[in-house]
C-alpha cells in the first residue's frame, strides 16, 4: 500500500503539473492574440479553475487512498483476530482449522502472536497444526527466496547470504516466532543474511528453537554457530548486543549452555557482553559459576562491565571472585568502576562498604553516584554508611553524591525539600542485610 | 472491556481480570480460564481496567502486563490490591529491578511469558488462595 500510494501521488502530481501548465500556456496564447482586459481575466479564471480541478483530484485521490488503508488495516486486524482465536481454540484441545491458501498469511502471522504468548504442550499443538496445514512449508518457501539472478541465487545459497525481499522477511519473521523445528537448516542459512532484519529474525528463531526444544544439548552448538556466522559480517558485532541479549532470553533452558560457550569463545567483546546481559535477565540456575568463571579467567572492557552487571544484579558473588571484584574498581575504564561499585552489593558488608566509602571520593560524578546507590542498596548497614557519608565523608562531592542516593530515585520533591536527614527520614525503611 | 458469559451456575464464580495490550494473550486466558469456571474480564489497556476498579465488582486475580500502551503495569499494581484482587504480573522480560518492584508494591506473583497454560493456572489458583486466605 506504501508503493501504491507513492505512486498515486507521483501520477496526482504530474496531472496537476500538466494542468497548470496547460492552462498557462493557454493563457500566454489568448494574451498575444489579445490585449483584451475582459479575456485576460477569463483565461486566468481558466488557468485558476484548471488548478482547483487538478487540487481535487490529487485530494480525492489521498483521501481514497487513506480510506482504502484504514478499510484494509481493519480487515487485516479482523482476520488476525479470528485466527489467533482458532489457533488458541485449536491449543485447547478443539479441533484445528483447515486454512484456505489465500488466508496462508493472516493464519501464520496470527499463529505467531499465539506462540510468542504460549509455550508447552500448546504451543506443541500449535506447531503441529501449521505443519499439517502447509502454512510452515509455505513460510519456509516464501522466505527462502532471495532476489538476484540464478547464478547469483545459487552463490547466496551456498553462502548464505543474499537479498532477501519484504516478503521473504517477513515470513521469515513469523517462522523466527513460530520456530518449528523443520526450519532450523533456512536459520542457519539466512544468519549471514546481507539484510539486517532478516539475518536477525533468523537468530531469534534459532533461539527460540532451541527454547522450545526437548533436548537443548542437541541445539546449542547451532545457535553459537548463528550466532558466529552473523557477527561474522563486518560491522555486526558492535551493534549486536542488545538484540542479541534479548534473542538469548528466548533459548529457555538453553540459555545457559550458549551463554557459557559465548563467554569462554574468542567472539568480539559485544558479543560476551550480550550473553552476559542475557544471564542478568533470565538469572538461571547456574550463572553465577559462568559468570565468576568468566571473571576468573579474564574479561576485559565491555564485558568485564556486563560481568560485574550481571552479578550486582544476581545479587550473589562467590568469595573467589572479590578480589576481581575490588580490582575492578581501581579500573581506569569510568564503566568498569561504576558496575564495580554495584556488584560490591553482593560481596559482604565487611568488604563492599569500606570500598563503597573510598568510591563515593571518585574523581568520576557517575562512579560516585554509583556507590551511593549501591550503599543505598546494601542493607540497614549500607544505608547507615550513606547517612555517615552525607556528614563525615572528607570529600565535598563524596557528600553531595551520598545525599542524592539519600533522597532516592526519581523524586525531584524530596530532592527540592531542604535537609538531607529529613529527606532521609521520610523514605521507607532500608532493607534488611 | 469484554467478560465472558455463563448459564445455570449457582455457584459464584471466581472472577479474573487480564489486562494486556495482547490480543493473544487475552484470548488464551479467556479460553483457558472460561472453560475452567472462571469469569475473565479483558482490558487491553490500563486506564479502561482502573476505570473498571470504580464501578465493576472487584475480581479476585488480575494478570497485569508490564508494558502496556497507556503506562507501566508496575505503577499501579498498588491500585489493584486496595481493591482486594490479587495481582499476578506477567511480561515478556522481568528484570529483576521489575521483580522487586513489583513484590514492594503488593504483586503476589510474576510469571515469564511465553506462558505454559498449565503453569499459569496453577499459579493463578494460588494467587486466589492466597488472596482469600
Amino acid at each position: 500500500m506504501q508503493r501504491q500510494r507513492v505512486v498515486a501521488v507521483f501520477l496526482s502530481t504530474v496531472i496537476a503539473a500538466v494542468a497548470v501548465m496547460a492552462t498557462m500556456g493557454g493563457l500566454v496564447l489568448w494574451f498575444g492574440e489579445t490585449l483584451n482586459p475582459v479575456r485576460a481575466w477569463w483565461s486566468l479564471e481558466l488557468a485558476l479553475g484548471g488548478v482547483a480541478v487538478a487540487l481535487a483530484i490529487m485530494a480525492v485521490l489521498h483521501v481514497g487512498l487513506l480510506a482504502g488503508e484504514a478499510f484494509s488495516a481493519a480487515a487485516v486486524r479482523r482476520r488476525a483476530g479470528e485466527w489467533e482465536l482458532a489457533w488458541v481454540r485449536g491449543a485447547s484441545g478443539e479441533a484445528q482449522p483447515s486454512v484456505r491458501r489465500r488466508d496462508l498469511v493472516a493464519a501464520s502471522e496470527a499463529a505467531a502472536a499465539v506462540l510468542r504468548e504460549l509455550t508447552g504442550e500448546a504451543a506443541v499443538a500449535v506447531r503441529l497444526a501449521l505443519h499439517e496445514t502447509g502454512i510452515t512449508a509455505n513460510d519456509i518457501a516464501v522466505a527462502s527466496r532471495v532476489r538476484g539472478s540464478r547464478g547469483w541465487r545459487r552463490a547466496v545459497s551456498v553462502h548464505g547470504g543474499g537479498w532477501p525481499s519484504r516478503r521473504a522477511t517477513a515470513a521469515l519473521q513469523r517462522l523466527a516466532w513460530q520456530a518449528p523445528a523443520e526450519a532450523l537448516p533456512l536459520f542457519l542459512q539466512a544468519a549471514t543474511s546481507n539484510e539486517l532484519a532478516h539475518a536477525r529474525a533468523a537468530l531469534l528463531g534459532t533461539c527460540r528453537c532451541l527454547g522450545e526444544a526437548p533436548h537443548e544439548s542437541d541445539l546449542v552448538s547451532a545457535v553459537i554457530e548463528v550466532i558466529t556466522a552473523h557477527v561474522g559480517m563486518a560491522e555486526r558485532a558492535g551493534v549486536a548486543r542488545p538484540f542479541l541479549a534479548g534473542a538469548l532470553t528466548n533459548a529457555g533452558d538453553g540459555t545457559l549452555a550458549v551463554c557459557e560457550q559465548l563467554v569462554a569463545s574468542d567472539l568480539p567483546e559485544p558479543i560476551k557482553a550480550a550473553a552476559l546481559d542475557a544471564l542478568a535477565i533470565m538469572q538461571p540456575e547456574g550463572a553465577v559459576v559462568v559468570v565468576s568463571s568468566a571473571l576468573l579467567a579474564g574479561l576485559t572492557g565491555e564485558a568485564l562491565a556486563a560481568a560485574l552487571r550481571t552479578l550486582a544484579a544476581i545479587g550473589v558473588a562467590p568469595d573467589e571472585c572479590q578480589t576481581v571484584i575490588l580490582a575492578a574498581t581501581h579500573h581506569e575504564d569510568e564503566g568498569v568502576r561504576v558496575q564495580a561499585a554495584h556488584a560490591l552489593t553482593s560481596v559482604p558488608p565487611e568488604i563492599g562498604l569500606p570500598t563503597l566509602w573510598r568510591l563515593l571520593g571518585d574523581a568520576s560524578f557517575e562512579v560516585r553516584l554509583a556507590a551511593a546507590r549501591a550503599a543505598r542498596n546494601s542493607g540497614t548497614w549500607g544505608w547507615q554508611m550513606l547517612l555517615s557519608a552525607i556528614e563525615l565523608h572528607p570529600d565535598r562531592f563524596a557528600r553531595d553524591s551520598a545525599r542524592i542516593a539519600s533522597w532516592g530515585d526519581g523524586d525531584p520533591a524530596a530532592a527540592a525539600s531542604g535537609t538531607p536527614l529529613s529527606a532521609a527520614a521520610t523514605l521507607p525503611a532500608p532493607a534488611q542485610a | 472491556m469484554q467478560q465472558s458469559m455463563s448459564e445455570g451456575n449457582a455457584v459464584p464464580k471466581r472472577g479474573l481480570w487480564v489486562v494486556d495490550d495482547s490480543l493473544a494473550f487475552r484470548l488464551i486466558v479467556q479460553q483457558v480460564f472460561g472453560r475452567a469456571g472462571w469469569s475473565v474480564t479483558e482490558f487491553s489497556n490500563l486506564n479502561s481496567a482502573l476505570a473498571a476498579l470504580t464501578v465493576s465488582p472487584a475480581a479476585d486475580v488480575v494478570l497485569l502486563d508490564i508494558h502496556l500502551p497507556d503506562g507501566n503495569g508496575l505503577d499501579r499494581v498498588a491500585d489493584f490490591g486496595k481493591h482486594g484482587l490479587a495481582v499476578v504480573v506477567v511480561s515478556n522480560l522481568v528484570r529483576a529491578e521489575q521483580t522487586r518492584r513489583a513484590f514492594a508494591a503488593g504483586a503476589v506473583d510474576i510469571i515469564t511469558k511465553p506462558v505454559d497454560v498449565s503453569v499459569l493456572m496453577a499459579r493463578v489458583e494460588r494467587a486466589a488462595g492466597a488472596a482469600e486466605g
